[in-house]
């Protein structure tokens, strides 16, 4: 038994799975299976698990809402989706109440599955923080908290920044902050990395695209390379590749449809920013919510879009004065200068 | 290449399209009847009427014509007949004073002794003898009688007074109008004539003279050929004879009769000038009337005819107007028919992909499971494979060595291969795992195997289009296919009777029934039941599809099988799933009807006729 480096809970339907995956985690991990939900959470009662695995397609009780009573029942375990079928609204479900650490496509790979749970079996190992809370306290303590807040309160350190095109949503988000938050507001990912190079953000709300680009780009690589960064982000088109980006190699915190209701919002941003403290508290939280490797050139991608964004729609959107200052004066030197200082922007961010 | 497998828009369609053709409105062909048909009466009805009209004023005016004519007629011939009367009358009363002229100058002294002589000759014997008849029947005196006048006469004329009484008439009568005088006794004979051979003749029964004997002048007016007058014979005369009663002077008594006969020739001829004139101009004022009138006539007629014409022309042109509008209104209609029927089976080809789209999402899920474990399993066996290539040649080896060496024992010299043989990990206990995974890998295949039947199945692609079917292993098949595809939370629940094969479109009826059995699970929100049966009833096969979703309302009932009704969100469904449904089984010859209960769920039922039981109505 010593050979072994975690415990690991596989639960699905189909029993040909459940043998394959013993088959493949048996000779590194204590693997055992269950072939319903209902036997998972029995299971749970009784063991101890590092990971917990699950098919999202199962009869009664679906693989989401098994891996959210998992986030209640074993706090501690990783929790990892595996499913065929990428059903958006089983996904986005992933995201907000099972909080689930990876999204995985069947066929999975018979390399990188062990290796993934072997990671998650490690974090979770590290984690002497997370505690089994009594059920009925979280729900508790969560309906407590949502009655009592009324508006967003930050420590003097905090700061929100929100990225989105659309000038309703920073409205909304104004309303519903007042004036007790720092928001900073960016209406394009010029300036998103123009504020985040100013000063550390503690919460990124973004929209998944911002003036027609792609901008979970900047979301991944933000919590790759800052993971006590909590990120939302809200589309209008909802794409299961997208989110399961977003879920894999984001950790996005929560993903939200539009429209959505500014008192949901206000709920969001307060829960993104406790999850915020906690990452800043808990080295071993942080490693919780740990993120695959952004794949390569996403940064430069980003810097390629954003250059060329600048370089055909100067000015952009509404921007202070002080952010170019040599705009008025000379707008092709001011273009270089902005590209320059974008390069040297990207490079001070994610440069490694 | 998709879209086939549900069965082209085959034959069956263009079929119902037919028949909605040839039952539609024919509406030019039946605007032109109908149009032309109440054209035609009005202008008939219109000419009928013209003509009529014609008529009556052409008759109007021939009685207006013939009763001017009738008055003018009349107006000439009372002018006549009084001019005559009053010629008459004028020379009667001359006549008249003439006589008493003549008798106060000439009776007392020359005829009345005259008359007295002539009394005295005896004419009795000459009354005695009879009369005779002539051809006519007219009582007329025989030869001998007259003679008998004759003589009478004769014997007058010899009296001696004759002479000078002729004499002196002659002078005074000479030069006048009057061309005759004649003298009757009170017996009616003739004594006296200007004219002497008619001296004598008897005029007892002639009417004039009893007139005249009773005191009363009678006149008539004649017309003689020829005449014997004073001054000769005349020809060709009109004379007024008179009848003139002789009284005795200074007394009313009557001693005998005058006749004189007076010239009025030149009066009549006059009288008929002027009448001949009146006629003459009747007769011109009737011929212009005639002509007016048949010129009036003539521009009526035209005019009506003009009248006609210009109605006709009109309704010739409105008819053309409206010909040419309904002919745009319909080419507009069947454009718009067209149009429609387009678009119909656009959405029935669309509803189809979109049906066709979600079963090929749950058959990908339901391939994936297998094909994971499988690569998961195949993978690990090759994985495990390298760890026995190493002890297999060892083995191998060892079994060479063995075949080599006659004895029981063997000497290995393992100098060389110790490091080797010693790391060979492989135990035989690893085989068995590795036989499961492939036996799992097999397993795997079958299921994979299996989805693919189901499929080929389903899409028939490989069968002639319509065959011998098996409804049961239709809907096995069917339902194997919509598990992939409807939630977990849904129980499918499949009860088959023995049922014989119906002739028929598979690949029709299997997208029927995967309508059906969808359409069920959407219906069911949470957990539940979909049934699925087959029986034969009626000598026709039932296959029911039932649920316990959430019913059908019956506000919403009466309009599930018609086109484009749908409840289902904007861009989730096309409102023709059933209406295709119900088409593709209708066109085999059977029906699909509906029981549902709000809350408690619904039941399909399509019924289908058995083969060989009913000739098919449809080819594709």
């Amino acid at each position: 038994m010593s050979n072994k480096i975690g415990k690991v809970l596989c639960v699905d339907d189909e029993p040909h799975v459940l043998r394959a995956l013993q088959w493949l985690l048996n000779r590194n991990f204590e693997v055992h299976t269950a072939g319903s939900a209902q036997e998972g959470l029995r299971l749970l009662q009784s063991h101890d698990f590092d990971v917990v695995v699950s098919d999202q397609r199962m009869p009664e009780v679906s693989g989401v809402d098994f891996l959210q009573q998992v986030r209640h029942a074993a706090p501690r375990a990783m929790r990892i989706l595996l499913t065929g079928y990428t059903d958006l609204d089983a996904m986005v479900r992933s995201v907000n109440e099972s909080e689930v650490f990876r999204f995985i496509n069947k066929p999975w790979d018979i390399k990188e599955l062990p290796e993934l749970i072997a990671e998650a079996a490690r974090i979770a190992q590290a984690d002497t923080t997370s505690q089994v809370q009594p059920e009925e306290k979280a729900a508790a303590a969560e309906i407590a908290f949502k009655h009592q807040v009324t508006t967003v309160a930050l420590h003097c350190t905090e700061s929100i920044l929100l990225v989105d095109d659309n000038p309703e949503v920073h409205a909304a988000v104004n309303q519903v902050c007042g004036d007790s938050v720092q928001v900073l507001h960016a209406y394009n990912l010029v300036d998103a990395v123009r504020m985040l190079n100013e000063k550390p953000v503690s919460v990124i709300v973004s929209e998944v695209k911002v003036g027609k680009l792609d901008a979970t780009r900047l979301v991944r690589l933000m919590k790759a390379k800052y993971p006590e960064t909590v990120s939302v982000v809200f589309s209008d088109q909802n794409d299961a590749e997208v989110v399961m980006t977003l879920i894999n190699q984001g950790q996005v915190y929560r993903f939200i449809p539009k429209p959505f209701k500014p008192g949901f919002i206000r709920i969001v941003l307060n829960t993104a920013l406790k999850r915020h403290r906690e990452l800043l508290d808990s080295p071993a939280l942080r490693r919780r919510f740990a993120v695959e490797p952004v794949a390569e050139n996403t940064a430069e991608s980003l810097l390629r879009d954003v250059r060329q964004a600048v370089a055909t729609t100067t000015p952009m959107m509404p921007q202070p004065a002080a952010a170019t200052p040599a705009g008025a004066v000379a707008p092709a030197h001011a273009d270089e200068g902005l590209a320059s200082k974008l390069g040297a922007s990207f490079r001070r961010l994610f440069g490694s | 290449m998709l879209a086939r497998i549900f069965g082209k828009p085959s034959k069956s369609k263009e079929q119902a399209v037919h028949r909605v053709q040839s039952g539609r409105f024919r509406l030019l062909r039946y605007f032109t009847i109908a149009g032309l048909g109440a054209f035609g009466l009005t202008a008939a009805a219109l000419a009928w009427h013209e003509r009529g009209q014609d008529l009556f004023f052409s008759r109007v005016q021939d009685e207006q014509r013939s009763y001017v004519g009738r008055l003018q007629d009349e107006f000439a011939r009372r002018q006549d007949e009084v001019a005559r009367r009053d010629l008459l009358s004028v020379h009667e009363s001359g006549n008249v004073n003439l006589t008493r002229l003549f008798a106060n100058s000439l009776w007392e002294r020359d005829f009345a002794p005259f008359v007295a002589k002539a009394l005295a000759i005896p004419v009795e014997h000459c009354r005695g003898m009879p009369d005779a008849s002539d051809a006519a029947g007219k009582t007329v005196q025989p030869p001998a009688k007259k003679a008998c006048y004759a003589e009478a006469g004769r014997r007058i004329v010899a009296l001696p007074e004759f002479k000078a009484l002729d004499a002196k008439v002659y002078d005074s009568m000479k030069k006048s109008t009057v061309f005759k005088i004649k003298v009757f006794d009170l017996r009616g004979i003739t004594v006296y004539s200007s004219e002497h051979a008619q001296v004598g003749e008897d005029k007892l029964g002639n009417a004039g003279w009893k007139s005249a004997m009773a005191g009363k002048p009678a006149s008539e007016l004649t017309h003689r050929g020829k005449f014997s007058a004073f001054e000769g014979v005349v020809e060709n005369r009109d004379l007024i004879s008179s009848y003139l009663p002789v009284l005795e002077p200074g007394s009313e008594k009557i001693v005998g009769v005058f006749e004189v006969y007076s010239d009025v020739t030149p009066f009549l001829a006059q009288i008929k000038s002027t009448s001949e004139q009146i006629r003459a101009g009747a007769a011109r004022d009737q011929a212009r009337l005639e002509e007016a009138a048949r010129r009036n006539q003539q521009e009526t007629e035209s005019m009506s005819n003009i009248g006609l014409l210009v109605v006709m022309g009109l309704l010739a042109l409105l008819f053309a107007v409206l010909f040419v509008i309904v002919r745009r209104a319909e080419t507009l209609l069947r454009a718009q028919e067209a149009e429609r029927e387009h678009s119909r089976q656009q959405l029935a080809q669309s509803e189809k992909m979109a049906s066709l789209g979600q079963m090929v999402a749950g058959v990908a899920h339901q391939l994936n499971t297998p094909l994971a474990f499988s690569h998961n399993n195949v993978s690990l066996v090759l994985e495990q494979l390298q760890g026995i290539e190493l002890p297999l040649q060892v083995a191998s080896k060892f079994a060479d060595i063995v075949r080599r060496t006659p004895g029981d024992q063997v000497v290995l010299n393992l100098t060389r291969s110790r490091t080797q043989i010693e790391s060979c990990e492989a135990r035989p206990e690893y085989v068995n795992p590795m036989r499961e995974m492939l036996q799992d890998v097999l397993s795997g295949i079958h299921q994979m195997t299996e989805l693919v039947t189901h499929l080929r199945n389903f899409t028939r692609l490989d069968r002639a289009r319509t065959s011998e079917f098996d409804v049961n292993k239709g809907v096995a098949t069917v339902t194997y296919i919509a598990r992939s595809v409807i939630p977990e939370r849904v129980r499918v629940v499949e009860e088959y009777a023995d049922v014989p094969p119906i002739h028929c479109n598979a690949s029709q009826l299997n997208q029927v029934f995967l309508n059906l059995i969808n359409n069920a699970a959407q219906s069911i929100e949470g957990t539940g039941t979909i049934t699925v049966r087959s029986s034969v009833e009626h000598g026709r096969v039932r296959v029911d599809v039932s649920d316990t979703g959430s019913g059908i309302p019956p506000e919403v009932l009466p309009k599930i099988f018609d086109n484009y009704f749908t409840t289902k969100a904007e861009g989730e469904g096309t409102g023709l799933g059933l209406t295709i449904a119900r088409d593709i089984v209708r066109n085999h010859g059977g029906d699909i009807e509906v029981t549902t209960q709000v809350g408690k769920g619904s039941t399909f039922t399509v019924w289908l006729p058995i083969a060989g039981e009913q000739a098919l109505p449809m080819a594709a």
